[in-house]
């Protein structure tokens, strides 16, 4: 099976064009925009704390991203089963992996706009002291991934239903799970399983490389997650077919 | 071009479409008729390659739909039902992103364009917002969504489903333009808009084809192709039997208080023939006439009544 990146780039042009053919994906953009700097500024207060440090950045976005990524992804597909475009989508000459790629790209883009809106927080802290570059780099690298993770299980999710608000719903929901799995409170419950319990729950994952510490194998995890749920979207929509 | 071998879906334990089999040459158009939910959307589906079949084959020039979907894709245009689009876009934009799904060139974009805008009396419509127009503008905009790559085959889906009879009048004048270089195959559970535009009428019921006849058999299927229509002023008995006599048909009369009915069904158009009878008879004639018998008709008898 050979892609055609013509294909996914036309479904990733249609894609990220209907984020922003409305004003919803800008208001949208800057309410996050506002939200975070806010998150980062007053809780706890950063003037107070008397650190250049963006731990506490890193830290909140793990809260927002539960409910971030599902309201990107929830529309992917529920959208188009609703309105019944999927017809219009899947009459057309596209490989049924490529629609997904298109589809997922488009949000991952999605994400890096409302990232690149935090920007000006590392800027700010490089200009009034000296931050520990690699701290800043491995947190955003693990919010790339996390997003991105975050991003193919909402996608996969979001084919099973027509409607939005149940696909953001359970979104929040998986995301929550996948999450939390790695908190020793939850992990004492597993019993024996609670060491493969750590090692599966993104937490786990996006700690290690917030706090700088840049392992092939936190990378292969998220690239594993990707890619797990990105084959099970293909295979849910060819065993619907 | 199409050929459609015993081909089979269901969806859980329901059977949505049994064992269907029809052939389509080229430069045909065929109504797949049927009630809601007989298995017309499916088989169509099937066609574009939306559903695989469960069983059997569909081939669609020489090319298998589960080997070459996407090929024959690039043959056919599809019009789903209720014309699905992308309603944030506007039509100009909707229009090119089908013609990009289709991986033509700027130029034949261009030309393909300027087609089907005019094909479809898009051009003051074209930088529109789709989900400003109204439901048959929308389908225009589906329809020429389906020409964009100038396909040989168009599979239109309800095409007139939810529009007023002028627009229904419109698109039934689309169709038939289309026709003069495409084959097309429309569903429909309108009877008139077959006799109006197709060729051949494919009656599905319940997942079955029941009737699979050219326009002009079907109404010499049934022994009475024509009904005349004979009204006398007045309650006048023994008509009947002249009638029968003469014809050698079957006659059904009715008697109202100031007028006698009666209605003679006959596999030919019997008017003039009756009109000379009456005359000579010297029969108080008030009202003739002979009507077809219509697909309604036959349609009702081969769904079981269902619409």
């Amino acid at each position: 099976m050979s892609l055609s990146w013509s294909n996914i780039r036309t479904i990733y042009n249609r894609e990220i064009n209907n984020y922003f053919n409305t004003p919803i994906g800008y208001v949208f953009l800057i309410i996050f925009s506002l939200f975070i700097n806010f998150l980062f500024l007053y809780l706890p207060n950063f003037w107070d704390v008397n650190s250049a440090s963006m731990e506490n950045f890193f830290s909140w976005m793990r809260i927002v991203y539960m409910f971030l990524i599902p309201a990107i992804t929830m529309r992917l597909w529920a959208e188009e089963k609703k309105t019944g475009t999927i017809e219009v989508i899947f009459t057309m000459p596209y490989q049924t992996a490529e629609t997904i790629l298109g589809k997922y790209l488009s949000a991952l883009s999605f994400l890096g706009f409302a990232l690149c809106s935090t920007i000006f927080i590392p800027i700010s802290i490089g200009t009034i002291s000296s931050p520990d570059w690699m701290l800043i780099i491995g947190g955003y690298l693990g919010l790339t991934l996390l997003g991105a993770a975050y991003i193919a299980m909402g996608l996969f999710i979001s084919w099973f239903t027509q409607d939005q608000i149940i696909a953001f719903l359970i979104t929040i929901a998986a995301c929550f799970l996948f999450f939390i799995m790695g908190y020793p409170s939850f992990l004492q419950l597993m019993g024996i399983l609670g060491p493969l319990m750590a090692y599966a729950s993104v937490s786990w994952h996006y700690d290690s490389l917030a706090r700088g510490m840049f392992d092939t194998r936190d990378i292969f995890y998220f690239l594993t997650f990707i890619g797990i749920f990105m084959y099970m979207n293909y295979f849910a929509i060819e065993n619907k077919k | 071009m199409i050929k459609v071998e015993s081909i089979s879906k269901s969806f859980n334990s329901i059977e949505a479409v049994k064992d269907i089999s029809f052939h389509i040459q080229k430069g045909e158009i065929v109504g797949l008729l049927g009630p809601n939910g007989a298995g017309k959307t499916t088989t169509m589906r099937m066609m574009t390659g939306f559903y695989k079949p469960d069983s059997g084959s569909i081939q669609i020039g020489g090319l298998d739909i589960l080997k070459d979907r996407l090929e024959i894709q690039k043959k056919t245009g599809y019009l789903p039902e209720n014309s699905a689009l992308y309603a944030d876009m506007l039509v100009c934009d909707y229009l090119y992103f089908i013609a990009c799904s289709y991986q033509l060139d700027q130029s034949t974009i261009q030309k393909n364009m300027d087609y089907a805008v005019t094909a479809t009396a898009l051009e003051k419509y074209f930088y529109r917002p789709v989900a400003q127009l109204s439901k048959g503008y929308k389908q225009r905009v589906g329809i020429a969504a389906t020409l964009i790559h100038d396909p040989a085959i168009l599979i239109l889906d309800e095409p007139t489903s939810g529009l007023d009879p002028n627009q229904i009048a419109e698109i039934q004048r689309l169709i038939k333009l289309l026709a003069q270089s495409k084959t097309i195959i429309l569903s429909t559970h309108i009877l008139k808009e077959v006799e109006n535009t197709c060729q051949r009428a494919i009656i599905i019921s319940e997942g079955k084809i029941v009737m699979d006849e050219p326009l002009s058999n079907v109404h010499a299927l049934k022994k009475g192709g024509y009904k005349t229509h004979l009204t006398l002023a007045g309650q006048i008995s023994g008509i009947s039997e002249i009638l029968e006599r003469e014809f050698r048909e079957k006659v059904q009369e009715n008697f109202l208080e100031n007028e006698s009915r009666f209605v003679l069904t006959a596999s030919e158009h019997m008017g003039e023939k009756i009109f000379q009878c009456a005359k000579s008879n010297n029969w108080p004639l008030k009202e003739l006439y002979t009507e077809k018998e219509s697909l309604e008709n036959i349609f009702k008898d081969l769904t079981g009544g269902q619409q």
